[in-house]
């Protein structure tokens, strides 16, 4: 018996156990992954794996199953899920599958030289390092993770639907020295769309000049933030609007549904349709149609992301951003604004310039109080122009704030994607006003 | 299983690798959370598979796949070499080749953490989550989870070793927040743990812990005050605090795949140089830094590593001293040095990385009264919420949760956010006295990429620290 066969059995099995509702997704994965460092490759690694996912509920229980065993009986699994399930106890709020018919969006089929990945990507990574190494830094180290993904999913409905996802991610930093570096990284959902000469192009200029360093000062500045460190916030402020975080105390836009939480200059979209992306989905993982969303849309927080229980909790619809258990983004967007790279600097008299970050940690997830170190090229920036390298800073904030005091956003716009950030994110430069950095003494 | 890791081996070898190693995992969790006393996620999962990699010439390759098939398993083997060899031009790798180890180390839980009656635990959350709400009101967000595991892990490699672990796990997590309308909010995240079955989390006193974060959160917007004057001060630290700052500041740095740069674009790099080992003196002579993994109990126990070598404790700084690095047997030939059995991985489809266990300060003999008789003015940090630290290990933030001011000797009030920004050359050099009361904290400490999360204790005693600047 095929896989996908069991798992309709399954379905089978569980309804007729009295189970009312049932979700079972399979998800086929092929990852390529090269990690080089030092120069060279340090390991090519390739994972193949299948995921089933199943969400059952009965009786207003609700019990959650993932398995990677494909020899797995179908019906022993059926009377393990039910069992466990008739010991939960009822959730404060259950909702049964709908029954209505959607229309989805369409399959895109990823490109041939994405599932070529384990044939090409070792020397698509040597034309990497050899290009930064030309460009005069000293060392790079990186990541290219190539994956291929077939996702097939069933519903108590009889509802069938199937998607296929991929994408291309590049993570480049180059040195000069230990603390002389430059880093960018790039997300498509096509290989051939990955810019990695714009990537090895920013992190080797930016690491050529990040170098005899003085220590910060700590104080308030007007800061642009490279798309790096914005992409970082961006998707730190699209998660705080998952509904299940509202709800626990984890999201400083709780009871703030319809207000002003940012400047007019921001606008925080989900995109789960932009066919660029590799957060490109045709149904969220109650099989739902995702579709796109301005989440912040001017500055005002316009929707929370919800699935079918926060969306009922809520008193308003999902917006087919179901992960397994929390709400998540697909493809985090922030609308381009009107300056030149050039000429968003200029607006600074005396600031920072900063490219990226890590470590972000909040204090306070109810207030969005927080501090991250940051990394890889801080400049002071008197009257419009890069000057002195910095080190030792760290971006100690409150996410509001931030929001509030973005005082402009450029044209171009960068997808990230990267350790630090693990959705796409798209984002310009950003120039925020009023940024508190602290330093050690 | 050990046939299917034998016959990855064996592959490995037939197809050219000059070492080959195979690991099988099989894990199986249940994971229950609760917001506010109700139920609200509860998940039953199980995963299995098998790693493989191989060394070709001088270069690594990896590939794992779920499928446990001898065909399945075989092609795996292939491509892990068809990639190593691929990559063999300009490969710098190389591995320590260690004696054969055949052994089976099995936790027996005496409840077991994964199959167990979850309604008992469930009915245990919904009573602490009362105990709670009744000793603070103000908690008005409440989420308690319950996580059990039982991880099974084969491993095989072409030096003759086999080992299999089998081993229990069970962690309790909690985050409060508390609101007062006219006071402020205060949030607090903790989480107790280890390896060991359901009857472990009675030993780890999670009810008391937790109702006194209660008690806490509503003393501090009761009465917390902002610090008055930044300033320098000196600086009592709990246990909970330099549990982290050991394993921050001292075992990631001191990981030696990070001080030669292979995590450069990831986790990042280290302030320590290879020529530091047995001489720089980093820290002062009572500091002293430790990392074990054969703490019975601890989330990071375990008596082999993921290349087979025997796991023991070891000194990482000694009297203040750079006395040893955490190593596996890539490193550990790259240095011309032994491997201390530092390799772990999360899962069977993640390349094995040098990597905690449990990292702690070793205890001395001062009592707390002791520590803080002779402190004129000074800030007694006991509990943390936000903290950070660079990527190359040496500047980092602690943002103070419970804290105290100390003047001449004796606690004062509570104080309200204090912060302790730090580089570890200022920390680690004014420690001039430990405290004998140890204590462990659960964590689950990252690195790698695809980020590999894995289950370690970090702990130590209160020290003090002396003027160090505070705001």
């Amino acid at each position: 018996m095929s896989v996908e066969n069991k798992i309709e059995t399954l379905v089978k099995n569980l309804q007729e156990k009295g189970v009312e509702d049932v979700i079972a997704t399979l998800r086929n994965t092929h990852t390529v992954l090269m990690r080089y460092a030092n120069n060279e490759i340090m390991i090519p690694i390739i994972n193949k794996d299948s995921l089933i996912s199943i969400s059952i509920g009965q009786n207003k229980r609700r019990l959650i199953t993932q398995i990677n065993d494909l020899y797995f009986e179908p019906s022993q699994l059926a009377e393990n899920l039910t069992k466990m399930l008739r010991q939960l106890e009822e959730q404060e709020v259950y909702v049964s599958l709908p029954k209505e018919k959607f229309n989805y969006p369409k399959i895109l089929e990823p490109e041939e030289q994405i599932k070529k990945a384990e044939e090409n990507s070792l020397s698509y990574v040597e034309g990497i390092i050899n290009e930064s190494l030309s460009l005069g830094v000293k060392r790079v180290a990186g990541t290219l993770q190539i994956n291929y993904l077939e996702v097939k999913y069933w519903n108590s409905n009889g509802l069938y639907l199937e998607d296929k996802r991929s994408g291309a991610m590049l993570n480049h930093r180059c040195f000069l020295d230990s603390t002389s570096t430059g880093q960018w990284s790039y997300t498509s959902r096509n290989l051939s769309d990955l810019n990695w000469k714009l990537v090895v192009n920013k992190a080797s200029e930016i690491c050529k000049i990040n170098v005899n360093h003085k220590k910060a000062n700590p104080g308030k500045y007007t800061v642009v933030f490279a798309p790096m460190i914005f992409a970082s916030l961006a998707e730190h402020i699209a998660f705080a609007t998952s509904a299940y975080g509202v709800e626990a105390g984890y999201s400083y836009f709780a009871g703030k549904l319809n207000k002003q939480v940012g400047s007019e200059n921001i606008t925080l979209i989900d995109d789960p349709l932009n066919e660029k992306s590799a957060g490109y989905t045709r149904f969220d993982e109650e099989g739902i149609p995702t579709k796109r969303k301005e989440i912040i849309s001017k500055g005002v927080l316009s929707t929370y992301l919800h699935n079918l229980t926060t969306a009922k909790k809520f008193n308003t619809q999902t917006t087919g951003n179901a992960g397994l258990i929390t709400p998540h983004p697909w493809s985090i967007h922030v609308e381009a604004g009107d300056f030149g790279e050039e000429e968003i600097l200029k607006e600074v008299k005396r600031g920072l310039f900063i490219v990226n970050n890590w470590y972000l940690r909040f204090q306070n997830y109810q207030l969005g109080d927080f501090s991250t170190i940051l990394r890889d090229g801080i400049f002071l920036v008197e009257n419009g122009e890069i000057k002195q390298p910095l080190l030792g800073a760290r971006l100690t904030d409150n996410f509001l704030n931030i929001l509030n005091n973005i005082k402009g956003l450029t044209k171009s716009v960068y997808p990230i994607q990267w350790w630090e950030v693990n959705t796409p994110t798209y984002v310009p430069y950003a120039l925020v006003e009023n940024i508190n950095i602290t330093t050690a003494e | 299983m050990e046939d299917l890791l034998e016959l990855a081996v064996q592959e490995g070898l037939k197809n050219g690798a000059k070492y080959a190693e195979a690991k099988y995992q099989n894990a199986k969790l249940v994971h229950l959370e609760l917001l506010n006393g109700k139920i609200r996620s509860s998940s039953l999962n199980a995963y299995r598979g098998i790693g493989v990699r191989v060394l070709v010439d001088k270069s690594f390759g990896f590939a794992s796949t779920n499928v446990l098939t001898k065909e399945s398993v075989i092609e795996c083997a292939q491509k892990a070499v068809k990639m190593a060899r691929a990559n063999s031009k300009g490969g710098v790798n190389t591995i320590e080749r260690t004696r054969a180890y055949k052994d089976t180390i099995v936790v027996k839980p005496k409840i077991d953490p994964v199959n167990t009656d979850v309604d008992d635990i469930i009915k245990d959350l919904k009573e602490l989550d009362k105990r709670i709400l009744e000793t603070e009101q103000r908690t008005s967000m409440r989420v308690l989870g319950y996580t059990g595991a039982v991880q099974e892990r084969g491993y095989v490699n072409s030096d003759g070793s086999k080992i299999t672990h089998i081993i229990p796990y069970v962690t309790v997590y909690r985050f409060f927040t508390t609101i007062d309308p006219q006071k402020g909010v205060l949030q607090r995240m903790q989480s107790e743990g280890g390896s060991s079955g359901l009857e472990y989390l009675k030993e780890l006193e999670i009810e008391k812990k937790a109702i006194e974060d209660a008690k806490v959160l509503g003393k501090i917007l009761d009465q917390g005050e902002k610090l008055k004057e930044a300033g320098y001060y000196d600086v009592i630290i709990d246990g909970e605090i330099t549990g982290l700052i050991s394993h921050e500041s001292c075992g990631h740095p001191f990981e030696a795949d990070r001080i030669l740069g292979r995590e450069a674009a990831q986790g990042g790099e280290s302030y320590l140089k290879v020529d530091m080992l047995k001489k720089e003196k980093i820290g002062s002579d009572v500091l002293s830094i430790c990392d074990d993994p054969l703490i019975e109990k601890s989330l990071g126990f375990y008596v082999y590593d993921e290349e087979g070598v025997p796991a023991r404790k070891r000194y990482l700084i000694k009297n203040g001293v750079v006395e040893e690095f955490l190593l596996n047997k890539e490193y550990a030939a790259k240095l011309s040095l032994k491997s201390n059995g530092s390799a772990r991985s999360t899962a069977y489809f993640n390349e094995p990385l040098i990597r905690m266990a449990n990292t702690y300060i070793e205890p001395g003999d001062y009592s707390f009264e002791e520590l803080i008789e002779d402190v004129k003015k000074g800030v007694y940090f006991k509990s943390y919420m936000e903290w950070n630290i660079d990527d190359r290990r040496w500047n980092q933030k602690y943002g103070g949760l419970e804290a105290y001011l100390i003047e001449n000797g004796e606690i004062k009030g509570l104080l309200r956010g204090p912060v302790l920004e730090v580089t570890t050359g200022q920390l680690y050099k004014s420690i001039d006295a430990v405290g004998k009361d140890l204590k462990f904290e659960a964590g689950n400490c990252g690195k790698g990429e695809p980020m590999q999360g894995v289950p370690v204790w970090f702990g130590g005693p209160t020290v003090r620290a002396r003027n160090l600047w505070i705001k």
